[in-house]
């Protein structure tokens, strides 16, 4: 089951105690003479064992996540042979019960080694790990009561145990959906532009402006591996690493009105030495990204520039000034 | 096998002139790697250990380490600290672990790149320190920059077209 599915489970197994058959052939007699059935009879009892207690041995798979409990259920149904009785299978999910398992009896196949046990059947119980809890509490509780009734404290209790196992179940759900989709994120690298630009989105949550082609290339030449949790993680998140670039570019006047540009520029810190690398080696006209990454030096000679043709002006203007009379 | 064009000194040069700790390059294309393939022992390599596949040279005074690895790849780092050089004790054979070393590397580096679709490009991946503190440090992203070795001017440059997945995933193996 574990290695056909991944599924993980914890197995128990037991056989009734004598103790516990007397007692519920009795209990099968004084139902059957107050219902005025046909009375359980020793020679009943001795020739049709099997169909008078079904859970002479019985096996319990209690499954972590409660999604799991469906897919042994059915795995079981496929896999063994239930038997021919009336409710042989039970979904116990009914919403004025607060038992919750699933059932199934089957039967030993005919071709198991101990020829004593063949045809025997067992009950077979799944039931989630928070189920299963509030299930043996209640047991206890309400069938082995030892003739004390439960208090009103008890039974408050017993409700509150029920209600963080109905919690519990979620709770688990959502954390091994959340480590599956952390380890997927770990192990898949980012193969593509359209790739990267989806993991960024899904991440800021909202739509971004850039050359994703080229921030692929800056990314996936300079770190390894390049996977969604990389992304997450580099630079304390793409909101902040973007927020940091934006803020550089006003400071050291370096044009940058698309998102992309704002956080290849807040990863310069990280990787600015790498991106420039690769930044050099691109052809074709300048775009913003490649002068932001190519940085601050080209910024600060367009100032530069910017500021000489003031000067030129200002001394055009005075010379202009000078002729005049 | 194509002619080989690196030379450990080509290694021990982009290593300096770069803030990266290592430089993982394909075993084939290291020319005293397949000197000792072809059974020479080029006087530059020397063994450091009792681990055949841990080697060094020396570069204007300075000290590297070779990592072979049996995969196909050569990994080059500083090596400031491994002042002792290892006296070989003919007893480990080591020189013919070495070669079996050598011959297994070559070989895997060949069979990584194919039927020669990439004769003639050489590949090279610095790498350096990682990136977080969040995850495991096996799971840790790492800085690191691709790079393609240009033969005509001998010149290092950086790489970034397709085969940068691919290169990555081949020249760091794990396990």
């Amino acid at each position: 089951m574990r290695a056909a599915g991944r599924i993980r489970a914890l197995l128990s197994s037991r056989a009734k105690h004598p103790e516990e058959v007397r007692s519920k052939i009795r209990r099968k007699r004084d139902e059957s003479e107050r219902d005025e059935r046909e009375v359980l009879s020793f020679g009943t009892v001795s020739s049709n064992m099997n169909l008078v207690l079904t859970d002479l041995a019985g096996v319990r798979v209690v499954v972590y996540d409660p999604r799991d409990e469906d897919r042994v259920f059915e795995l079981v149904q496929r896999k063994l042979r239930v038997c021919d009785l009336p409710k042989a299978v039970e979904k116990k999910d009914a919403p004025n019960k607060n038992y919750r398992a699933s059932h199934v009896l089957v039967a030993v196949d005919d071709g198991f080694d101990r020829a004593t046990i063949r045809d025997t059947i067992v009950e077979v119980q799944i039931v989630s790990i928070a189920n299963h809890v509030f299930n043996e509490l209640e047991h206890d509780i309400d069938y082995k009561s030892h003739g004390v009734a439960p208090t009103p404290s008890v039974s408050s209790a017993l409700n509150d145990v029920l209600h963080a196992s109905r919690l519990l179940d979620s709770v688990v759900a959502r954390l091994l959906d959340e480590r599956a989709a952390s380890v997927r994120d770990a192990e898949t690298r980012l193969s593509s532009d359209e790739e990267l630009r989806f993991t960024l989105e899904r991440l800021v949550g909202h739509p971004l402006l850039g050359d994703f082609t080229r921030l692929f290339r800056l990314l996936n030449a300079s770190l390894d591996p390049l996977t969604p949790a990389t992304i997450r993680e580099l630079g304390g998140g793409p909101q902040k690493t973007m927020g940091v670039g934006y803020a550089q570019a006003k400071r050291d006047a370096i044009s940058c009105t698309e998102d992309v540009t704002a956080y290849a520029l807040g990863l310069q810190p990280d990787l600015g030495h790498a991106f420039s690398a690769v930044a050099k080696g691109w052809r074709g006209p300048p775009t913003e990204l490649k002068r932001a990454v190519l940085g601050l030096k080209a910024a600060v000679e367009a100032d530069a520039v910017a500021e000489l043709v003031n000067e030129l002006d200002n001394a055009m203007l005075d010379y202009e000034r000078g002729r005049s009379p | 096998m194509s002619p080989p064009t690196l030379t450990l000194v080509d290694l021990a040069e982009v290593l300096e002139a770069n803030p990266y700790e290592e430089l993982d390059v394909f075993a084939d294309d290291v020319a005293e790697i397949r000197a000792l393939h072809d059974g020479k022992d080029p006087d530059s390599l020397q063994p450091l250990g009792p681990d055949a596949s841990k080697l060094s040279f020396e570069r204007e005074g300075r000290r590297y380490v070779v990592d072979l690895l049996e995969q196909g790849v050569v990994r080059v780092s500083r090596g400031d600290g491994e002042t002792q050089q290892w006296t070989v004790d003919p007893r480990q054979n080591q020189k013919e672990m070495l070669r079996t070393l050598v011959r297994a590397a070559i070989s895997a580096a060949i069979s990584k790149k194919g039927g020669g679709w990439s004769a003639g490009l050489i590949l090279g991946l610095l790498v350096g320190s990682v990136i977080g503190t969040a995850a495991p440090a096996q799971s840790r992203p790492r800085r690191v920059l691709t790079l393609r070795f240009d033969p005509s001017s001998r010149r290092w440059l950086a790489y970034d077209g397709g085969l940068v997945g691919w290169m990555k995933e081949e020249l760091r193996p794990t396990g």
